[in-house]
C-alpha cells in the first residue's frame, strides 16, 4: 500500500526494455548519428518522448529527459532562477511541496533568492488567491505541485497557471504523483514547466523528464553541461531502454487512466469507509479532491511509529520521523494544522494498479484490530 | 528513517513485549501506588501502577503511551519487578535493562522514562 513512494515496473515496460539490454537489441547510442544502429536508437528515444507528450497534452519538443522527478524540479526551478534572475528573484511556492521542490528554493535562498512559502488552507489546497496576494513586481516563478505526495490532495493548476500567465510569471508544476492518475492536459493548462517521474507510473527507476513550453517559449540555464544532448538543456547520453520503459509505461497509463482511477477510487472509499468505522479517525486534507489511489489518515489515541510497526504487513508509510531527538510529525501535516501528536499517527496508504480489493479487506481488519489493541496499551 | 531501517532496530524481545504486552491495566485502583511520567508531546507517556504489601510489590501493571520501544520496557519492566522490594525498584541497573531489552543507543531514553515513572510511584515510600 505504498504505490505513492513507488510502483513496480509493468511487465509490459519490462518486455520493452528489454529489447534495449541485449546484445542483439537496440544498445547504440541514440546520438550516433552517423550510422543505423544509433539512428534506430535515436527512433526509440523520439518515439517514447512522443507518447510522454501525448499522456500530458505536450508535444514532443516539450518534454526533456532527466533522472527522474527530483533533477526535473531542479532543472525547472534553479534553471528559471537563473536564466531569469536579471528580471527578478522572487519565487513563490508553498510549504507543502515536496522536499526536491523545497531544499531547491533554500539553495536558491542561499543564492540571494527570496522565496514566499505559502500555507495552504486547512484542506491541504492552495488557493490560487494567496498565490496572487504574494505576487510582486520581481516574482519570476511560482512552483505549486499538481497532487500533493503525502496527502494527494489535488491542486487547481489551472486556475494557478492562468493567473501566472496573466502576471507574466513562469509557472512550474511538480506532477510526479499526478501524471498518469490525474488527467493532465497541458495544451488547454497553462503551465509553462512540469515534472514527471518513471517509477510512479510502473515504469523504470532513474528516469523522468521535465515539460518545457514551447509557446510561449521558455528558457533555462542548464544544470548539466556537456554535449549539449536534449536540445542543450540536459546533457548526457540518453538511457534509451529507460526512456523506452518510461514511454512505454505513460502510454500504458493513457490507455487506462480512467478505467484505473474509476477502480482505484472506488477502492480507496471502501478502504475509508472500512478505516472509518475504528472511530477517532481523520482524513488529512481534502477527501474529494484527491487522487484516486490516495488517503491519508491520523488515528487519534495511536503513537505514530506503533502504528506504523504495528501495519508493517501492509507496507504503509507514514511522513513522520520519530527518533530520540526529534519527535515532529509529518512537515505537510504540520502544515496543515495539524498537532504534532496527530502528524505523528498518520499514515499514508496509496493503492495501484495491483491492489485488489482482498488487499483492501485485508488492511482493514488488520488496521482496526491493531489500532484496537494499541489504543487499549495507551495511557491517556 | 525508513520502516525497514526501524525494523532492524527491534529485538526480538522488544517484537515480543510489543506484540504481546503484559499486565496491560485500565486503571490504578486507590489503594495502589501509581505513578507516570513523560507527555505525549514529549513523544512518550508511561503510567505504572503497583499492588504492594509489605514493601513487596505483588503485581505490576502499566500503560503507555509511545514508540514500541516504550511500550517493551514497560512491559518487561512489570514481570521484572514483581517479587521485588520498593527499595530495589528505586535503584534499577538502567544498563541491564537496555542490556537485557537490547535496545539502540538512541532508544535510552525509553528506559529513563520509565525509570522515572516507576520512581513517581515509589516516591514517598521508605521500606
Amino acid at each position: 500500500m505504498d504505490y505513492a513512494a513507488t510502483t513496480p515496473v509493468d511487465p509490459r515496460v519490462a518486455e520493452t526494455m528489454m529489447r534495449f539490454l541485449t546484445m542483439d537489441g537496440v544498445y547504440a547510442n541514440p546520438a550516433s548519428s552517423s550510422h543505423v544502429l544509433g539512428r534506430t536508437a535515436r527512433g526509440y528515444v523520439e518515439a517514447a518522448r512522443n507518447q510522454v507528450a501525448a499522456l500530458l497534452g505536450a508535444t514532443a519538443r516539450e518534454i526533456v529527459w532527466t533522472s527522474g522527478a527530483t533533477e526535473s524540479n531542479n532543472l525547472a526551478i534553479k534553471g528559471a532562477a537563473h536564466f531569469y534572475a536579471d528580471k527578478g528573484r522572487h519565487i513563490i511556492t508553498s510549504r507543502t511541496e515536496h522536499k526536491a521542490v523545497l531544499d531547491t528554493c533554500k539553495q536558491l535562498e542561499s543564492e540571494g533568492c527570496e522565496v514566499t512559502y505559502l500555507v495552504p488552507v486547512k484542506d491541504g489546497i492552495v488557493d490560487p488567491q494567496q498565490v496572487a496576494d504574494a505576487m510582486r513586481d520581481d516574482t519570476v516563478l511560482v512552483s505549486v505541485m499538481h497532487v500533493n505526495n503525502e496527502i494527494g490532495v489535488i491542486q487547481d493548476v489551472a486556475e494557478i497557471g492562468q493567473l501566472c500567465r496573466s502576471r507574466n510569471v513562469l509557472f512550474h508544476c511538480d506532477a510526479a504523483q499526478s501524471a498518469g492518475k490525474v488527467e493532465i492536459d497541458l495544451s488547454r493548462m497553462p503551465v509553462d514547466l512540469m515534472s514527471v517521474s518513471g517509477h510512479k507510473v510502473y515504469g523504470p527507476k532513474g528516469i523522468g523528464a521535465l515539460y518545457v513550453c514551447n509557446e510561449p517559449c521558455v528558457h533555462l540555464q542548464p544544470l548539466i553541461h556537456g554535449g549539449g544532448h536534449e536540445r542543450g538543456l540536459r546533457s548526457g547520453t540518453l538511457a534509451t531502454h529507460q526512456i523506452a520503459g518510461m514511454g512505454e509505461a505513460f502510454r500504458i497509463a493513457g490507455e487506462e487512466i480512467d478505467a484505473e482511477g474509476q477502480r482505484l477510487r472506488a477502492l480507496r472509499e471502501k478502504l475509508w469507509n472500512g478505516i472509518a468505522t475504528v472511530g477517532g479517525v481523520q482524513c488529512n486534507g481534502c477527501l474529494q479532491t484527491r487522487a484516486p489511489g490516495m488517503l491519508n489518515v491520523c488515528f487519534e489515541g495511536v503513537e505514530g511509529e506503533s502504528l506504523l510497526f504495528a501495519l508493517r504487513q501492509l507496507a504503509v508509510s507514514s511522513g513522520s520521523a520519530c527518533t530520540s531527538s526529534t519527535n515532529e510529525g509529518s512537515y505537510v501535516l504540520r502544515a496543515l494544522g495539524r498537532p504534532d501528536h496527530l502528524a505523528q499517527s498518520s499514515i499514508r496508504m496509496s493503492l495501484g494498479r495491483f491492489s485488489t480489493d482482498q488487499d483492501v479487506d485485508v488492511a482493514i481488519e488488520v488496521i482496526r484490530e491493531q489500532v484496537t489493541r494499541l489504543r487499549t496499551i495507551a495511557v491517556c | 528513517m525508513g520502516i525497514e531501517e526501524r525494523q532492524m532496530n527491534y529485538s526480538n524481545i522488544v517484537i515480543d513485549h510489543f506484540e504481546k504486552p503484559r499486565n496491560v491495566i485500565e486503571g490504578c485502583d486507590e489503594s495502589a501506588l501509581s505513578g507516570r511520567a513523560g507527555s505525549k508531546s514529549a513523544g512518550m507517556l508511561v503510567e505504572f501502577c503497583l499492588d504492594v504489601s509489605d514493601g513487596v510489590i505483588e503485581h505490576a501493571g502499566f500503560r503507555a503511551w509511545g514508540c514500541p520501544h516504550t511500550i517493551a520496557v514497560a512491559s518487561w519492566l512489570t514481570e521484572e519487578i514483581t517479587g521485588k522490594g520498593i527499595n530495589e525498584v528505586q535503584s534499577l541497573d538502567l544498563d541491564m535493562i537496555a542490556s537485557q531489552l537490547e535496545l539502540p543507543a538512541e532508544k535510552w531514553n525509553c528506559v529513563l522514562m520509565a525509570e522515572d515513572a516507576l520512581r513517581d510511584a515509589t516516591k514517598g515510600t521508605s521500606h
